[in-house]
């Protein structure tokens, strides 16, 4: 296809060329640490007339093993009646005022109209300090995990998520926990309320209103949670950084008649949130596959291969233990050189340094994203919170444009060698593996296979 | 519930038309530094003829390609180079491009959609690139993915002469069959200024940008081949059409599709109420009921396509294991049954509007949501300020309206029902 028109315009030849990049204002916050050590995180912003609570509980990650799932279930029986009001009820008194309100094992969640906000505090509070954790509701999440674990053999991506959680982090850290029909039945709804009563306290969480709303009145209407959430001390736990494999590995889950596999390229790496190397580090990665259409990743396998509609990889940062994961979805004939090429990529950008022009661009794209994200009030909640974790310096987001603008090549090149191993990462697929086991051992002669259920246990 | 709650919510915007026919929307709002642009084209899948479905969707890939002044693999560069972001979708209704950029970028952004307008650019590596990604979308939504077939399983048999009768990701042959001609006269066709509306929202001078759109889309020239307004009629439904579709599934699913009327009919208002009924929140009757009471479903999901012509309103459930389908379908039914022998209640109907309340302030959220509503109240009704009243509408649906409109619509002579059954038995590992 061929342009329709010429129309004598030359002012179209060149882009048009742009003024300063705007001032970024990160907005105001204010914190308050309650009597019981609760720390009240609030951002005002008047635009909407709706006001959004989370609350987060902030213990360390336990290991939870035969177990697995014991928080998850928790955190999701705990808005499931309180001694004063059935399920039934919470439910309808939420969505009467048109709120919405879910309980996981990260926390309470929520928002409703400012008009409705005493409603909705009487009931989140309700919650919190008078959960029953009935065995009957208890028995209805556990109907529900048990069809849910039945369909995973038929979600590609659930599966491809599990493999890689249990060969990442290895059979003593967290991270590895996947439900299984097996651990849903050694859950009982005493050991919830076990884990909520230990691990849910004032003095390791956070709350944050971000909205429409007064602070004084707020502060009054929390009343119920500062004189009756009490503070215990809450065991700290630390897990050991999980080991590099000294090759890549293979891991295989077998999907028979697949039309595609789903492709990750995974490993555990130590990142925490406070280390200044993030900043080079997310450049690094967002070169590599981030971005819409300009990452190694994305520009080799769809826009130059049309393998896929889709690959990325990300660096996530965090507290316990950081991961490195590349992602695609492509179709079965072309799984082996979408892996290769994937490797390929991560070679690319240790050995080659960066070309200014993919620099530059990754980190406008960033500087933008930044900006773009400060639309939405609630970012500045979780940055606050962001910083008070993980002891970040105040200034921290304040000068995270500029930390960015001032990244370099080599710094860029010297992050990949420290983050990204081609050669001792998970290679894991969800595929048809007897149309690809011949072509996988031909290409990865040196990597060994191992294979795996649709929970990411070894068969 | 009064509307007068809102009138402090009211989305400021004025518009215009070119010469050439673009319609302008801008809306202002300084209070982030950003913009979003967007077109939207007044071209779906239902504009495609019978032997090149999926063609508007491609096309929306091919439009990245690049244009007369932007080489191949460039045009995201520009904008991700600026510090925005872009994207696309297309609905069986339009196509819709956008970009969210820095407020530094007004211009850059307007030479970019004219670019697109103007002059696109594709050529045949292009093509053959775009056909293989647009391959492996198909493989990831629909094939790969549990239920992915539903829709399209249920308007093929929901319709036999309307083009809402498939999907609007198409059929991979017809794109393996197109043209170099196939394209041109679609490009000559629908992306023209006279078929399009421009919006900009956020952060920019009124005057410039007024300054800018008039530089950069004026002397584009108007589309001068007629579009196509005469799709065929939909006969009713001689009755429920039943069927049974075999997946790569481990719990079966029912799904019931009604054939509703168009968007701004006005019983489109009652029955987008009656699916926040069935199904919004946990304590929704079907909610309640099939997941949490009876335990019959997994999950419950219930929708009306709000279309430009004739559409459907699903109710999707996932059963149980061990739930027989026949009875979740009898469950849902009786569901719908209420609906129709029983008025709903003052307070259940006093949640659906605080319901609606709530839903419309979560619309103004972002610049990019408004910047679509405002779009698609021009490109359907030609009514951008309904923006602001549409939630009127809403409000003056009635208790009896509720019933009339169950009546009317929810009876299974006017349905279609599918069964999603597992392709093979599944083992109890």
């Amino acid at each position: 296809m061929t342009s329709r028109y010429t129309l004598n315009q030359k002012f179209r030849t060149n882009p048009p060329v742009s003024g300063p990049f705007p001032a970024i204002n990160i907005g105001n916050f204010d914190t308050h640490v309650l009597p019981n050590g609760l720390t009240v995180i609030f951002v005002e912003n008047r635009k909407l007339p709706k006001v959004a609570f989370q609350l987060i509980i902030n213990h360390d990650p336990i290991r939870e093993g035969s177990h697995a799932g014991l928080a998850d279930l928790a955190g999701e029986l705990l808005s499931r009646g309180t001694d004063s009001r059935t399920k039934a009820q919470i439910d309808e008194a939420i969505d009467y005022v048109g709120a919405k309100l879910q309980s996981n094992r990260s926390g309470i969640f929520g928002s409703v109209l400012t008009k409705y906000q005493s409603d909705f505090l009487e009931i989140f509070q309700d919650i919190l300090l008078n959960a029953s954790f009935p065995i009957e509701e208890f028995n209805k999440i556990k109907t529900r995990n048990k069809s849910r674990l039945q369909t995973v053999r038929t979600e590609p991506s659930e599966m491809a998520y599990n493999l890689c959680s249990r060969v990442t982090y290895g059979e003593t850290h967290p991270y590895s926990d996947v439900l299984t029909p097996e651990t849903l039945e050694n859950i009982t709804p005493n050991a919830c309320k076990n884990h909520i009563v230990e691990n849910w306290r004032p003095n390791c969480s956070y709350l944050a209103v971000v909205g429409d709303f007064d602070k004084d009145s707020i502060l009054r209407q929390l009343d119920p949670i500062i004189s009756s959430w009490l503070p215990i001390e809450v065991t700290k736990r630390k897990y050991a950084q999980p080991e590099l494999p000294e090759h890549t590995r293979i891991c295989i889950v077998d999907r028979p008649g697949a039309v595609q596999s789903e492709l990750r390229v995974v490993y555990p790496i130590d990142l925490h949130p406070s280390n200044p190397s993030r900043i080079s580090a997310s450049v690094m990665n967002h070169i590599l596959g981030g971005g819409a259409f300009s990452g190694y990743l994305m520009s080799n396998l769809r826009e130059d291969k049309g393998f896929t509609y889709g690959a990325y990889s990300t660096l996530h940062v965090d507290h316990v233990c950081a991961e490195f994961k590349a992602v695609t979805s492509v179709g079965t004939d072309v799984t082996v050189p979408a892996a290769e090429e994937i490797f390929k990529e991560m070679h690319r950008i240790r050995n080659e340094p960066v070309s200014n022009e993919h620099l530059v661009l990754a980190k406008n794209s960033m500087i933008g994203s930044f900006a773009r994200s400060l639309e939405n009030p609630q970012t500045l909640a979780n940055r606050v919170l962001n910083m008070l974790r993980f002891n970040l310096p105040q200034d921290f987001y304040h000068r995270f444009a500029d930390n960015l603008a001032r990244i370099t090549s080599d710094e860029i090149q010297q992050s990949a060698n420290n983050y990204i191993f081609p050669d001792r990462a998970y290679l894991c697929i969800v595929c048809d593996y007897e149309v690809l086991q011949k072509e996988l051992a031909n290409s990865f002669p040196e990597s060994s296979v191992s294979r795996f259920d649709h929970f990411g246990r070894p068969l | 519930m009064e509307a007068a709650a809102h009138g402090t919510l009211s989305i400021q915007f004025m518009e215009y038309d070119l010469d050439n026919g673009l319609h302008v929307i801008l809306h202002q709002d300084r209070s982030t530094p950003i913009i979003a642009l967007s077109v939207m084209y007044h071209v779906g899948s239902k504009n495609e003829r019978s032997d090149r479905t999926g063609f508007a969707h491609f096309f929306e890939h091919l439009l990245f390609e690049g244009t007369a002044n932007i080489p191949r693999g460039q045009y995201d560069k520009y904008v991700e180079r600026a510090g925005g972001t872009l994207n696309a979708n297309t609905s069986r209704d339009r196509t819709y491009y956008y970009e969210i950029m820095p407020s530094n970028q007004l211009e850059l952004g307007l030479w970019l959609e004219s670019e697109r307008m103007l002059h696109a650019k594709v050529d045949q590596i292009g093509i053959e690139t775009q056909r293989s990604v647009v391959k492996e979308e198909r493989k990831q939504r629909y094939d790969n993915q549990p239920y992915g077939t539903v829709l399209e399983e249920t308007v093929k048999r929901a319709y036999t002469e309307h083009p809402y009768r498939w999907s609007v990701i198409g059929s991979m042959d017809h794109l393996d069959a197109a043209t170099e001609e196939d394209y041109r006269a679609f490009y000559e066709k629908y992306y023209v200024p006279n078929n399009a509306v421009l919006v900009i929202a956020g952060d920019f001078d009124l005057d410039e940008a007024r300054h800018h759109v008039n530089r950069f889309f004026a002397d584009i020239p108007m589309g001068t081949e007629a579009i196509e307004n005469n799709r065929p009629v939909e006969p009713p439904l001689s009755g429920e059409i039943r069927d049974i579709v075999y997946d790569e599934i481990d719990l079966p699913a029912v799904l019931q599709a009604y054939r509703i009327p168009q968007l701004g009919h006005p019983d489109m208002y009652a029955l987008d109420l009656i699916s926040k009924l069935l199904s919004e929140g946990e304590s929704s009757r079907m909610h309640r009921s099939l997941v949490d009471e009876s335990q019959m479903a997994l999950a419950v999901y219930n929708f009306p396509m709000m279309l430009e012509e004739p559409g459907l309103m699903l109710t999707f459930c996932i059963a149980n294991m061990q739930v027989d389908v026949h009875k979740l379908e009898k469950a849902m039914d009786a569901e719908i049954n209420k609906l129709k022998e029983n008025y709903i209640s003052d307070h259940e109907f006093q949640k659906l509007k605080n319901q609606v309340e709530t839903s419309f302030i979560n619309r103004y959220r972002s610049l990019t949501g408004i910047g679509e509503s405002l779009a698609s109240y021009y490109t359907y009704f030609k009514n951008t300020s309904l923006i602001n009243s549409d939630i009127k509408n809403y409000l003056n649906v009635t208790i009896d309206d509720i019933k009339r409109v169950s009546n009317e619509y929810l009876n299974s002579s006017n349905r279609v029902v599918l069964h999603y059954l597992p392709k093979v038995t599944t083992s109890s590992e």
